[in-house]
């Protein structure tokens, strides 16, 4: 393997198609390595992995989970969980023991948002694009 | 206007099951532990659940090792709007699903998903994957 400019990670995960030359290391929070890990084991859950007969996770939906992962740990948010939900969509969850932001993406990659503040506020909407570092800074702060 | 019918012969008070995969458990400060919203999700709109005066937790998870199961009631599911329909299946006369308004937009459904995760209560605790 050539060596490779200083800002990049490689780590030689080329098969999961997660890490790349284009990856630059400013994204690596502690915790992305093992979240994109994790999505990658969502790729290759079986049908009915739900019990109900959901497909696993769509294409679609992977990337923009993807995404929005590399976009959290840009934000250093909180270690994100990932769940895979019923129909093809994937959840991501961050935050502290009193708010979360819960951002999902449908089976076709669109995705929403669900902030929920510490006194039972919730906010929720469409995820547009930029508007996340505003929304994480939003729950953390509240 | 509702995507499917609710059916009134199922009381407000009817508990209804659903299994829960190991990824839709999550812990609360206390180390206790519930389920996600993402247990209520389901991108094609139909949430299975299960009557449970119809079934017994043996039967649901006799093909299914490793699944908890939470319980909510029928009321929780229609105080949101949601309809809860029977459908059942030649292997499973109790199963039934929970839809949404045919209307309700995407993220309103996902915060009726959060309500119902809120309400829901795990009776049955199968594996518990690490470091959750």
């Amino acid at each position: 393997m050539s060596a490779l400019p200083e800002q990049y990670d490689y780590l030689g995960a080329s098969s999961t198609g997660y890490w790349s030359r284009a990856t630059p290391t400013t994204y690596s929070a502690e915790w992305l390595r093992d979240a994109l890990g994790e999505l990658d084991e969502l790729r290759r859950l079986d049908n009915d992995w739900d019990s109900y007969g959901s497909p696993p996770p769509t294409p679609d939906a992977i990337r923009k989970a993807r995404e929005l992962i590399l976009r959290l740990a840009e934000e250093c948010a909180p270690t994100p969980s990932i769940r895979p939900f019923g129909g093809g969509g994937i959840q991501i969850e961050s935050g502290t023991s009193r708010s979360e932001l819960q951002l999902t993406v449908d089976p076709n990659g669109q995705a929403f948002f669900l902030a929920l503040a510490p006194q039972g506020q919730i906010e929720e909407g469409e995820l547009l694009s930029n508007a996340l570092p505003n929304l994480l800074a939003r729950v953390l702060l509240s | 206007m509702s995507s499917r019918l609710d059916d009134s012969s199922i009381p407000d008070d009817a508990l209804l099951w659903r299994r829960v995969h190991p990824k839709w458990l999550k812990k609360r400060d206390d180390n206790s532990l519930r389920v996600s919203s993402a247990t209520f999700k389901d991108g094609r709109r139909e949430v299975s659940v299960h009557i449970a005066s119809l079934t017994t937790l043996e039967t649901i998870l006799a093909k299914y090792p490793g699944m908890s199961v939470a319980k909510i009631t029928a009321g929780a599911a229609r105080r949101l709007g949601h309809t809860v329909t029977p459908q059942p299946k030649e292997d499973d006369p109790s199963h039934a699903i929970i839809c949404p308004p045919a209307d309700r937009g995407s993220s309103k459904v996902d915060r009726d998903a959060e309500g119902m995760a809120a309400e829901a209560e795990l009776i049955f605790i199968g594996t518990v994957p690490e470091g959750i």
